[in-house]
């Protein structure tokens, strides 16, 4: 218990307190220490216990979609399997890497602040920074290779064989989008060292780390273009549009694509694109796999749902006023322009995985501004061997986003 | 309970000797700011404040407007129900059904959301949380006040959802319909979603402030029990909110973008919606009333001084309580696709939560059992509460029974149900700790007699309103209809009447309270007689709450204090030091008078 003469005097307000980081003169001894704590053990406890609920509440904010991902994946494997074929299992693999090597370095950055090393706690993050920077520039290019090929979530999912989509097409801007990203990122960067090594500590290395952020996404949107052109590139290289979605996956699965049904995968799980005035185009040559071409000689009435009826939905048709049987659904109910089966498709599958590495990317994108912020500290020289919580704190939200991806990418790109 | 005579010696003791007084120190209130403070600078002193009180302050005064813009949604439902045709709310059929839609969906959505999970924890447990610690604020300061500032932009989405199109999908937003409505879901959802967030926040500061900051001596089974049931919710506002969270992101990209994981017709699974919506929203109910739970443990000991019964018991089952909440999700769906084993699971699960919450009610029986009963304002809603929460506990296991079930489910029993639970027994234990600690809070003294009238007339008013509608609901009388058969029409009539008296009391009491505010007495350190810190500082108390830091007790030992006419409220009496050997170890040898 603390003697009262250690207490706060009465007119004491607790304006510009801090709880864990905040200037605090009230004669505590330590210049980092909030009022309202007894002392910096108590803080560092407090805080770390505050920093793992925290981390307990991001694990059940994706638990969530966990579950979505494990439920409709016990329910259509088939869709898993045949749609996962157009994730870029290269590309993931470098993020994976990317994402590793960033983890080991903030590590190695909390090391350093336990041993008040300065130098390393800012050499390691903005380390880190780049690889944050890195991983999303290939995420940008998985994206746009995706959307150029018509791959969307949800109703943006207008696949129609490996066709280059006019509504989705903007990956001629990625190779400019690079080049000004490593010309500006690196001007920025020298900025930032200029600053640095003119007594402008603080702001040299948050510029720098800024510089490093942006050249960091150029060199991952050139990264990822050489290890693996786009499919539209490749279509265009060949000098067609037609069905070759498969081509790229052939190598890396190591298994030959069976031809293309057309005609007959009316109702594969690649989700038919019915158009307008009532034609049905055949939407799945690419990716049809052994399991559709065995299914291809069902009538299409059954392949709607092939583990049985599935109550919910067949209710649902029903008080939609549907007739049974795949014919399509009434547009008005949704407002779409083009209504989609319903059923459990590759627009489904590519939902999930958009939603799963979109909101993964956000925490990514705010593990970037706290890690800038801790630079900035470490820059300013507010961390010591006694005081290093949130260099610590953010080294663990780093971990938790690093560990999510470390989920996200066997349950996405290595599906078999 | 301590007997007369103890009484008796103890107020001939501080007569003879009132050094023997435990010494409050006075000083400024921390609703008051420094002579010479500008009106502006006042403003910011609040806008920008860190104190826990004032934060708490503020949610008060957050929740109680929306429990009265809750309140007038509900008033236009009842008001609709006058007779069995849906004229009131509108011109024609379709216009009062659905506006009648709409009145029942926001009645819900402000209810639960921006007043019933924050009303307890965030308002009052906010300003007592470390006051019954001892401590100066709680361990996040600065994430409280955030914490405040997102329940604000969180209402904010909820005004603009009333003000664009509305919300008729019921507060549980179930898809298909939900992905399908003209209506503001999106803002609704953002509102919901952002307040979650704010809800995470403040239990995390609370997990945090009771197991870093308790103070020495306070270990963990000498914690006020309020703090134990705080404990608890903020368990399950950290663990279940986020889930929530994720569900309505998930539910906005599907109206955004037709992912296709809730609704039907794009192959999504709409009961998947009910399961991740209950995993959140069924250990909500246990937000809503671990709380109220709490605040009763603290109320009826103190009321009938004498130690509470089972402490020990009391305190594990907030935590068996919050536990078990998490396992009973399923009994939401047993008429929606679920398998019979599931079903059986999940009812058999929800019975079990019934032992803890029996447990409770026992021992507080048991607490007032030989006690001294004070029938105080707070201790009538107490017994209220005690009495509407049994009617409430007990018929939820009805609810959970699989067969009863399938009957009841979407009937006016299950309404009537889950507002003994939500209204009777929250609203009534929020009520109860409003008047306990109002002059704590506030420093004033309110009219007793006319607060116990108004909490007569809220006793009355909430059973003759909702009463009837567990007979609509055995009759057969589905819930969110604007029509009903004539035959329904006597106890609808009867429910509706409940809304008038019971908004009668409501009003009442608030004008009770809030006349108090400018013609109040000064209240006294302690009128209650309670033994727990937050007591232990003037009322109200400073910014930094103890000027002297408090001693350590029992929080339910009240052998040591003791009426004193001249304070007009209770004073902790020290050991005579001179005569009496048997003095507490940990005591101070020396009283500290400053």
């Amino acid at each position: 218990m603390a003697d009262a003469a250690t207490l706060d005097a009465p007119e004491t307000e607790p304006h510009g307190a801090g709880h864990d980081h905040g200037h605090d003169d009230h004669g505590h001894g330590h210049p980092s220490l909030a009022h309202h704590f007894e002392d910096l053990e108590q803080q560092f406890q407090a805080g770390k216990l505050g920093m793992w609920l925290f981390l307990a509440q991001e694990v059940l904010f994706f638990s969530g979609l966990f579950a979505a991902y494990t439920v409709y994946r016990w329910h259509y494997p088939e869709v898993f399997v045949d749609a996962h074929h157009h994730l870029n299992k290269t590309l993931g693999a470098v993020n994976t890497i990317v994402l590793l090597a960033s983890s080991l370095a903030i590590a190695w950055g909390v090391r350093a602040a336990m041993r008040n090393d300065r130098r390393t706690i800012l050499n390691t993050h903005v380390f880190t920074l780049g690889c944050a920077a890195l991983f999303l520039g290939v995420k940008a290019i998985e994206y746009t290779h995706k959307w150029d090929e018509g791959i969307g979530a949800g109703n943006f999912y207008k696949f129609t064989g490996g066709h280059v989509s006019a509504d989705w097409y903007f990956g001629d801007y990625m190779p400019g989008i690079a080049i000004w990203s490593i010309v500006i990122g690196a001007l920025v960067c020298w900025g930032g060292a200029i600053w640095a090594s003119n007594a402008k500590v603080v702001k040299g290395w948050v510029t720098g780390s800024i510089g490093v952020c942006i050249l960091s996404f150029g060199l991952g949107i050139v990264l990822a273009k050489c290890v693996m052109p786009t499919e539209a590139e490749l279509a265009r290289a060949e000098g067609h549009g037609g069905p070759h979605a498969a081509s790229h996956d052939a190598p890396a699965t190591g298994k030959p694509m069976p031809a293309p049904a057309h005609g007959e995968l009316v109702q594969t799980s690649m989700s038919a694109e019915t158009t307008t005035d009532g034609q049905t185009a055949p939407a799945a040559e690419g990716v049809a796999t052994t399991e559709d071409a065995a299914k291809a000689d069902q009538p299409p009435s059954e392949v709607v749902n092939p583990e049985g009826a599935n109550v919910e939905i067949a209710k649902a048709e029903v008080v939609q006023g549907e007739a049974p049987g795949g014919e399509p659904a009434a547009s008005e109910t949704l407002g779409q322009a083009a209504p989609r089966e319903p059923r459990f498709g590759a627009a489904n599958f590519f939902s999930i995985y958009f939603v799963m590495t979109g909101v993964h990317a956000v925490h990514i994108i705010a593990g970037i501004i706290a890690i800038t912020w801790v630079v900035a500290k470490a820059a300013a020289d507010e961390f010591s061997a006694e005081y290093f919580l949130p260099v610590e704190n953010v080294g663990l939200y780093w971990h938790l986003v690093d560990l999510v991806w470390i989920y996200l990418f066997p349950l996405m790109y290595l599906i078999h | 309970m301590i007997s007369q005579s103890r009484e008796h010696s103890l107020l001939e003791a501080i007569t003879a000797d009132p050094s023997r007084k435990v010494y409050i120190p006075q000083g400024r209130s921390y609703l008051q700011n420094p002579p010479g403070t500008t009106f502006w600078q006042g403003v910011a002193s609040w806008v920008f404040t860190l104190d826990h009180k004032r934060i708490g302050v503020m949610y008060l005064c957050g929740v109680m407007f929306s429990f009265l813009l809750g309140g007038l949604f509900a008033g236009a439902v009842r008001m609709e129900l006058w007779n069995g045709t849906p004229d009131l709310l509108g011109d024609t059929l379709q216009t009062a059904q659905d506006n009648y839609n709409q009145m029942f969906t926001l009645h819900g959505a402000v209810m639960t959301f921006l007043f019933i999970i924050p009303s307890i924890p965030a308002a009052l447990g906010n300003i007592f949380l470390p006051m019954m610690l001892g401590a100066k604020d709680v361990a996040f300061p600065r994430m409280n006040l955030a914490s405040f500032y997102l329940w604000c932009s969180g209402a904010i989405f909820f005004i603009a959802t009333l003000l664009t199109s509305g919300l008729d999908t019921g507060w549980t937003f179930y898809t298909p319909y939900s992905t399908t409505t003209s209506t503001s879901v999106i803002l609704a959802t953002m509102g919901v979603f952002i307040l979650g967030f704010s809800s995470i926040f403040t239990g995390l500061n609370f997990v945090v402030t009771v197991n870093t900051m308790r103070p020495k001596g306070m270990t963990w089974f000498k914690m006020p029990l309020f703090l134990w049931g705080i404990y608890a919710t903020a368990i399950i506002q950290v663990l279940a909110t986020p889930v929530l969270a994720i569900t309505l992101v998930l539910l906005m990209c599907e109206r955004l973008m037709g992912i296709g994981i809730f609704d039907p017709l794009l192959g999504g699974d709409p009961v998947l919606y009910q399961h991740f919506f209950w995993f959140y929203s069924h250990p909500a109910v246990y937000i809503m009333i671990l709380p109220g739970m709490a605040i009763i443990s603290e109320v009826i000991p103190v009321y009938s001084r004498k130690h509470i019964f089972g402490y020990t018991f009391i305190a594990y089952s907030s935590i068996a309580i919050a536990l078990l909440g998490f396992l009973v999700w399923g009994h939401h769906m047993f008429t929606s696709t679920e398998s019979k084993l599931a079903a059986v699971i999940f009812s058999a699960l929800t019975f079990t939560v019934s032992i803890p919450s029996a447990i409770k009610v026992f021992n507080w029986l048991a607490t007032m059992y030989k006690g001294s009963i004070h029938l105080n304002t707070a201790m009538l809603y107490a017994l209220a509460f005690i009495i509407q929460f049994t009617i409430g506990g007990l018929t939820g296991l009805f609810l959970g029974a699989l067969a009863v079930d399938v009957h009841l489910h979407d009937t006016y029993f299950v309404v009537a149900h889950f507002h003994y639970v939500m209204m009777g027994s929250t609203l009534i234990a929020f009520l109860a700790g409003i008047h306990h600690w109002w002059p704590k809070m506030f420093g004033k003294m309110y009219n007793e007699r006319l607060a116990q009238i108004a909490s007569g007339l809220v006793f009355i008013g909430f059973n003759l309103t909702f009463f009837p509608q567990f007979i609509l609901g055995t009759q057969g009388m589905p819930r969110r209809y604007a029509a009903y058969k004539p035959e329904f029409q006597f106890l609808h009539q009867l429910s509706t009447s409940g809304y008038f008296v019971l908004g009668a009391g409501l009003v009442m009491a608030a004008a009770v309270l809030i006349y108090s505010l400018f013609r109040g007495k000064k209240a006294p350190n302690n009128p209650w007689g309670a033994a727990t810190l937050e007591w232990k500082c003037c009322s109200p108390p400073t910014t930094a709450n103890f000027e002297i830091q408090p001693w350590t007790g029992s929080p339910y030992v009240y052998d040591d204090f003791v009426f004193d006419p001249d304070e007009g409220g209770y004073v902790e009496v020290l050991p005579d030091l001179h005569r009496s050997a048997a003095v507490p170890a940990e005591r101070p040898a020396v009283p500290a008078t400053h």
